[in-house]
């Protein structure tokens, strides 16, 4: 199995290490789309999006690991639709 | 029946009406743990809960709806969503000094463990609970009468009699059956096809989708967006162009956003706009 999740140390005020949990890129990419399709991100009236635990069972991941993929896949938009949003709420 | 639990649910019933809530209804932790997942079951949260009561309320105002800025709608939702939240406090209260059972409020919109996985889904226990159905509009609740609103928990160890759910599904209306006949269109997909898409057939929904991670930027952009316009700012080498991201109004309402849930960069309502269910409560003198 890839090694998943990492603790990455940074320093942070007054020197005190903070520890960041963080999805190695290469199981992301392995297996980002994956996770997606599994969640709630896209709803189908087919069955419910299937939980962390639930996906990581499917994909035999740790759950920890589907968490984290999870976390930044719903965020990798490109930034451009953002702005896109905004005009398409602004108009009447 | 049991007349002692229908007293209960009554005194429950007429206290959380006086504070405030348009809709109650009760479900069943053990129905809800039938389809929800292990995890995401009303017990995982509270183990001492034996019934389930779904607050609703926070209709919009209507001038909102008239306002030369749309989105103004989202700053109204913001404050009505903190008043839901409010009466599902003051319900929890009722029923912990008065009734002397345990209680807790409950909201799932939260950002637990940093992504969307809600630990209880509301939308299954207001189904349940006989509130609503799902609409085609993104799955969101629609009451029969109210249309959209919004909806807290308030999990107990009272035991209640739980409600039924709808017969009948409020999605679609039959203003929206006609519409879909004509041009296979109804409002709320004509109002957003990217985060929506379905069919009718025979009046009712043959098959819906929603596409909740392009709603992020435009009904939930607040938090996610903060991030992604951080780390568009970290990636600039520019000093002075990276001063001007951090100063201008876009960066300056990101963080007005997280700070403030009534900015009004957040929420969109497009879908719940062109919805005719609950129309007459958005037309006024």
């Amino acid at each position: 199995m890839l090694k998943s999740v990492l603790l990455v140390r940074i320093i942070g005020l007054r020197n005190k290490v903070i520890w960041l949990r963080i999805i190695s890129t290469e199981v992301y990419r392995k297996y980002k789309d994956m996770v997606m399709y599994y969640s709630n991100s896209i709803q189908r009236d087919v069955g419910r999006g299937l939980s962390v635990t639930e996906i990581a069972k499917k994909l035999d991941l740790a759950p920890g690991d589907v968490l984290e993929i999870l976390a930044v896949a719903e965020k990798d938009i490109p930034f451009e639709e953002w702005e896109r949003a905004d005009r398409f709420k602004a108009r009447k | 029946m049991d007349t002692r639990l229908d007293e209960l649910k009554r005194k429950i019933e007429d206290y959380a009406f006086g504070a405030g809530a348009l809709v109650v209804g009760v479900a069943s932790p053990q129905e809800v743990a039938k389809y929800a997942p292990e995890g995401h079951r009303p017990s995982d949260f509270f183990p001492k809960v034996k019934s389930i009561i779904v607050v609703g309320a926070g209709k919009m105002l209507a001038g909102a709806w008239k306002c030369t800025d749309p989105r103004w709608v989202g700053v109204i939702g913001g404050r009505k969503l903190k008043e839901v939240k409010e009466l599902s406090f003051k319900v929890a209260e009722f029923i912990e000094d008065k009734l002397g059972y345990y209680a807790v409020p409950y909201a799932s919109y939260s950002l637990a463990n940093g992504v969307w996985d809600p630990g209880i889904s509301i939308k299954l226990c207001a189904e349940l609970a006989g509130l609503g159905t799902r609409s085609l509009a993104g799955g969101i609740i629609l009451n029969p009468k109210y249309g959209f609103l919004y909806y807290y928990l308030v999990l107990t160890s009272a035991p209640l009699q739980p409600d039924s759910p709808l017969n009948k599904p409020v999605c679609p209306h039959p203003t929206c059956v006609k519409m879909w006949e004509k041009v296979q269109k109804t409002p709320c997909l004509r109002a957003c096809p990217e985060c929506l898409s379905g069919e009718l057939e025979n009046g009712r929904i043959k098959w819906m989708q929603y596409n909740r991670q392009l709603c992020y930027p435009r009904a939930n952009w607040s938090r996610i967006g903060f991030q992604k316009a951080l780390f568009e700012i970290i990636n600039e080498n520019d000093p002075e162009k990276r001063k001007m991201m951090i100063f201008g109004s876009t960066f300056t309402r990101y963080v007005s956003a997280i700070a403030n849930s009534l900015e009004i960069s957040a929420q969109c309502f497009r879908c719940v706009e062109v919805c005719p269910v609950g129309k007459n409560h958005r037309v006024k003198k």
